[in-house]
Order: C-alpha cells, then structure tokens, then sequence
C-alpha cells in the first residue's frame, strides 16, 4: 500500500470518528449532565451529614446507611426494611397479576387483524388515555366499607358485612397497580408473541401436545423474552409507586418511597433518602441486568 | 467546604444577572417586587395588595413545606426572597440562623389589630430581646371533624373519641382516620392520653414511658381505623360515601369538606386545641426590607386579610379582618384562643417519626 493510500484511509477513519463523536455527542452530553452528575451528587449526599442548619456537611460516613438497617431491636428491624420488604412483595404481586391478565389478551391480539384488532387494542388502551390520579379517585369510589364492591355485594345478599379484602389497604393498591401497569405487559408480551411462528403451534398440536402443554412448551418459552421485558417494565415503576398506596393503603402501610419521601418533607433528611434510594436502586439494576443478559433490543419491541 | 450554599448563591447569581439581563431587554423596570417564599393561596390578593402599595409589585412562590422554606433560604435564598411565611415553630429556627430581619413596628400599623393572643405569640415565640422577628399572619388549629349524622352534635367533645370503638354508644369501629403526618398523629394521641404537661416548654417533651404508650396506643387501636388520611379531597369523598365518621385534621380542611357535605361538624375538644399559625418574616438578606414589611401589614389589613382568609379558608390573626368574614364555617368558637395549644418543635422528631413508621408498618 503506498503511503498516499495510507495517508487516505487514515484521514477516511478520523473523518468517520469525527462524524460518530458529531453524532453521539449531544446524547452522551446530556446523559452525562442528566443522569451521570445528578447520580454521582446522589452517591456523595448519601455519605454526608445534615446539620442542625440543614447544611450538607460533606464527609464520609456509612451514618445513613447504618440508620436504614439497624433498629433500636438490631439489625434489619428498621420500618425502612419493613418497608422495603413489603414493596418487593406488592411489586412481585403486581408483576404476577398481569402476566397473568395479559398473556391471554395478548394471544388474542395475536390472532386478530385489521379492523378488530384496533376495537379490542383500544378498548384495552382507551382508560389509560386518562389522567393517572383520577383512576387513583375512581378506585377511591370502588373500595371502603362503604365502596361499591361491598354496596353491591351486600345489596345482592350474598355477604352479610362489608367484605375486609375490599376495604383500604393491600388488595386494592395490588388492584390499582395492576390495571396502571398492564399495558406495560399487553404491549411487551405482544411483540414477542407475534413473532411465534404458528407453524411450531400447529406441528405440536399435530403431534398431540394438549392446549396446556402448548402453552408451557411452546409459547411460553418462545415468548419468554418479552415476558422478562414486561417483568421489568411493571417491577420497576411498581417498587417505587408513591401516589397509589397513598390513596389506597390510606397510610395503614407506607411503601419504601412514602418513607423516604416523608423524611425529605418533614426532616430534611436527604442524606437518608439519598442512601434509601441508592439501596432501591439496587433491585432495579438486578432487573436490568437480567433483561440484558437473555433479551435482545428488539425482543423489547 | 464547598457547601450547598455557595452552591446555589452562585447558580443564584447567576440567575439573577440572567433576569437582570432579561428584564432589561424586555423593557422592564420601576417599582419594587417583593419576593415572596410561602404558601398556596396568597396570590390570591396579589391584585389588592399592589393596589394598595404604590409602585409594589409581589411575586409569589409555593414551597413543599416549612423545612424546604428554612433549606431554600438558609442555602442562600434569603438574597432571593423578601418574605418567607413558614409555619410559627419553624420561626425560631430563622432567628437562631440570623436569618430573620427585626420587624419595623413603625410601619406595622395593623399590628394593633391582632388578636392579644398572636401579639403575645409574636412577642414570645417571635421575640428576642426587645425585637419582633416574626409576625402571626393567618392560623388553624387541629381537633376533630364528624358526621353529625352518625355521632351527635351534643357527645361530649374529646379525643378519647378517636381512640374509640365506641362512643357514647355510636360505633365508630373502621370509620374514624387520623391525621397521616407523624408529628400531629403522635400529638393528638399524647393530648387523647392526658400528656399536656408535655407542651409547656419551648418544645413538645414526651417522656420515653410516654412516647413508649403512644406507640402501644396508636399500634393497637390502629386496626378500628379507617386509615391515616389528612387531604380534603379524600376526606369530601370518604365523608359523602359514609366511609368515616370521625376525622382528625386541619380546621381549614373541615372548612372545606363542611362546604360539601352538611352533616359534617368540627368539635371544641375539653383537652384544647394544637394551634399552629404562619410566621411571616423578613429575611436577614432582603433588600427590599420596607416595601416588604408593608406588604406584611396588607396581611392583616382588614380587607385584604379578610379576602386572604376567604379564598383560603383559615383565619385570619386580626381581629379587625376576621370582623369582616360573614361566612359561618370561619367563624372562630369562642374559646379556642383563650385554650390554644401552639404548636412547637417536636423535641426528638427523629425518633418521633420512626416510631410513626412503625406503627404504620405494624
């Protein structure tokens, strides 16, 4: 290769870099400006200690971390543990309750077309088209001693008394979330569903697998990477709900984001809530690093 | 220490030559703004002010709360803002950071006309030395709302109400909420339990055998209740679907829930009420330190503190404003501030609100 050819491919490589540098530059700025310094003033609040004059006195302390964990009773007895163990458990709940809700909508969907398709997408989308804190004030209406479920059960004969389940508390913030994040899931799980190829279908059925079979054998495991994509997409957001247990728990549990959120409000304490939302980050970037590991990006539709 | 503050005096410097820059531009310029940190509902009279004050011009902000008002001034938000109105505990915190300027009393002509109480108030709490920091603008005061429907109006008023499963024979099992907010729950329960000598210093004190029974206390009669619930809204609603009977918050949330249902009373409880009021002061830093003490005056005129109270449904601290309110549901019972309860910091709020996480949890 003569030197002038060389001289070429060099200036060519430099001129592609400059066009990626041109190109990714704006993005990288403002992931480094939005998510990377906001995160690393995060991680430094944490370690720090708040003054009587609410002042950030910068030092290193595991102080905040320690107050997260152990209680006046030891170790992990904290009400931010307690906390914290109960949204994993209400997220978990949620995430169940619609795989469970949106794997046969989104089979169905699969096997629409045209113009049914669109009446059964938008009849299942149409109620999230409203604001998020009148669904809140409409499920207000449903639940309660008082609410409509036990109006109606009562008025019907069939209990006696308003049924517990249906009053505030754990049951209807599960109920909330569920409808609030399960279009999450319907849209996830239908573009991995789409891309079954029926024909596998047809040959198991042809070879005498049972419809529950099919689904185990089959469709689950071909449209397990959409199912972990709407795994993440409802856990995530669902770990760290804040408004509905609010209005539906009527404080008689608080979520580990009301804690941290009340401390901040009525203490100031954002080095406690910087190291208690350090520590919820934690689950989220376990979830993501499942997705990323068994998920392709076009699996995530 | 590159804190905080230098932080935002910097990014608030910067802000300023931006404005400053801006306004110039743009035209602007004559008259005085005065800057003001306070709460929903006082650009409300923004208009009556500005017409009463010559070349005044107010601007209004809301914050979250009296401790996010002590943070933004205390970080360097006093050369920002000329007013700061947080609640009346949170005022001494400003005098003891010198964050509040002496109020001029020669240009606080309706002072006068404060109730003797808030006089006292502002002279006690707000008082350091022979100078006034803070100035009692509007106030509340916590008790107990009901549904004179269910419990009648002539039950005997106390907080033993809200710990009741029954009540002069009314079952109030699953129908009575408390206020979700550790420091006023855990007050309520201590005045329910007979605790008042806890309230007599310059901090509420609960012994650790006293705050130990308010927990057992709240742990144990938290499953009769209906839940820990402070906002009008979801009170209107519970009040209207016959969910709660008993509910205790704000005076002026129960303003605003009797304006939609009519069988909702507030009670006078025999123990007194906790009463807060919102402490008006100049910052330390203003510039502006005349024309917003002026504006502070208009607070308590007659008019405009009666229309100050009307759009926000709590009393006004002046006499002379509150003689201007016909509507019936702020009316002051007679009583109430003669047995008032101020209220102040909560000695060990730390635990205090641990303990309210637990019991939430329980």
């Amino acid at each position: 290769m003569s030197t002038v050819q060389k001289l070429g491919d060099a200036f060519e490589r430099r001129g592609e870099r400059a066009k990626l540098a041109l190109m990714a530059g704006p993005g990288v700025s403002w992931l480094l400006a939005l998510i990377l310094a906001p995160t690393a003033f995060l991680v430094m609040v944490s370690f720090a200690e708040i003054n009587s004059s609410y002042d950030i006195v910068w030092s290193f302390s595991v102080s905040n971390y320690t107050e997260l964990f152990v209680g006046e009773s030891g170790p992990f007895t904290t009400p931010f543990i307690d906390s914290f163990l109960l949204s994993l458990g209400i997220a978990a709940a949620t995430t169940v309750a619609t795989v469970v809700l949106a794997y046969p909508v989104a089979y169905l969907l699969t096997l629409l077309s045209g113009r049914r398709f669109k009446i059964v997408l938008f009849a299942v989308l149409v109620p999230f088209f409203t604001i998020f804190i009148v669904r809140i004030y409409s499920w207000l209406a449903f639940f309660g001693q008082s609410g409509l479920i036990n109006s109606f059960l009562l008025s019907l004969g069939i209990v006696s008394e308003p049924v517990g389940l249906f009053e505030y508390g754990l049951a209807p913030v599960i109920i909330s979330l569920t409808h609030a994040f399960f279009p999450y899931m319907l849209l996830t799980l239908y573009s991995s569903l789409e891309g079954i190829d029926y024909g596998v279908i047809e040959a198991s059925r042809d070879l005498g697998a049972t419809r529950l079979e099919i689904a185990k054998d089959v469709v689950v495991p071909l449209s397990a990477q959409g199912l972990i994509t709407g795994c993440v997409f409802v856990f995530v957001p669902a770990l760290g709900t804040f408004i509905t247990p609010q209005f539906l728990a009527r404080g008689k549990f608080t979520m580990i984001a009301e804690v941290l959120t009340a401390r901040i409000n009525e203490l100031y304490a954002i080095n406690y809530g910087a190291a208690g939302s350090l520590f919820l980050i934690i689950p989220t970037l376990i979830a993501f690093a499942i997705v990323m590991r068994t998920t392709s990006l076009e699996a995530m539709g | 220490m590159v804190d905080r503050r230098q932080f935002i005096k910097a990014a608030g410097a910067t802000g300023v030559a931006g404005m400053a820059g801006l306004s110039g531009c743009m035209g602007g310029g004559g008259g005085t703004t005065v800057s003001i940190l306070t709460w929903t509902g006082y650009d409300a009279v923004n208009d009556q002010v500005e017409e009463s004050l010559d070349d005044v011009e107010l601007d209004v902000s809301v914050a979250d709360g009296s401790a996010n008002m002590f943070s933004t001034v205390n970080a360097g938000g006093g050369e920002e803002y000329d007013i700061v109105i947080p609640n009346n505990e949170y005022v001494p915190r400003f005098i003891d950071a010198e964050l509040a300027a002496p109020m001029d009393m020669d240009v606080m002509t309706n002072f006068d006309s404060l109730y003797g109480t808030f006089q006292s108030a502002a002279e006690g709490q707000f008082g350091d030395g022979d100078e006034i920091y803070g100035l009692p603008v509007q106030f509340g005061w916590y008790a107990y709302g009901y549904d004179s429907s269910v419990l009648p109006e002539d039950h005997e008023h106390s907080y033993e109400v809200l710990f009741s499963e029954e009540y002069e024979g009314v079952d109030l099992s699953g129908s009575i909420t408390l206020y979700d907010g550790y420091y006023k729950a855990i007050m309520a329960t201590g005045l329910a339990l007979g605790y008042t000598e806890a309230f007599e210093g310059d901090t509420v004190s609960f012994s650790d055998e006293q705050l130990t029974t308010i927990e057992e206390t709240l742990t144990e009669f938290k499953p009769n209740l209906l839940g820990f619930v402070h906002d009008e809204e979801t009170l209107t609603q519970d009040y209207q679907n016959g969910n709660v009977a008993v509910s205790y918050a704000n005076r002026s949330t129960h303003v605003g829930i009797m304006n939609e249902v009519d069988d909702v009373e507030f009670s006078q409880p025999a123990e007194e009420e906790l009463t807060w009021f919102e402490g008006a002061v100049v910052t330390a830093g203003s510039s502006n330190k005349e024309a917003a003490f002026q504006v502070l005056n208009e607070y308590i005129d007659p008019e405009t503190g009666a229309a100050l109270s009307e759009n926000r449904n709590i009393m006004n601290t002046s006499q002379a404003a509150m003689d201007n309110i016909e509507a019936e549901s702020l009316q002051i019972e007679p009583g109430v501030l003669e047995g008032m309860i101020p209220f102040k910091p909560a000695e060990r709020d730390d635990m205090w609100i641990e303990m309210f996480e637990r019991v939430k949890n329980a």
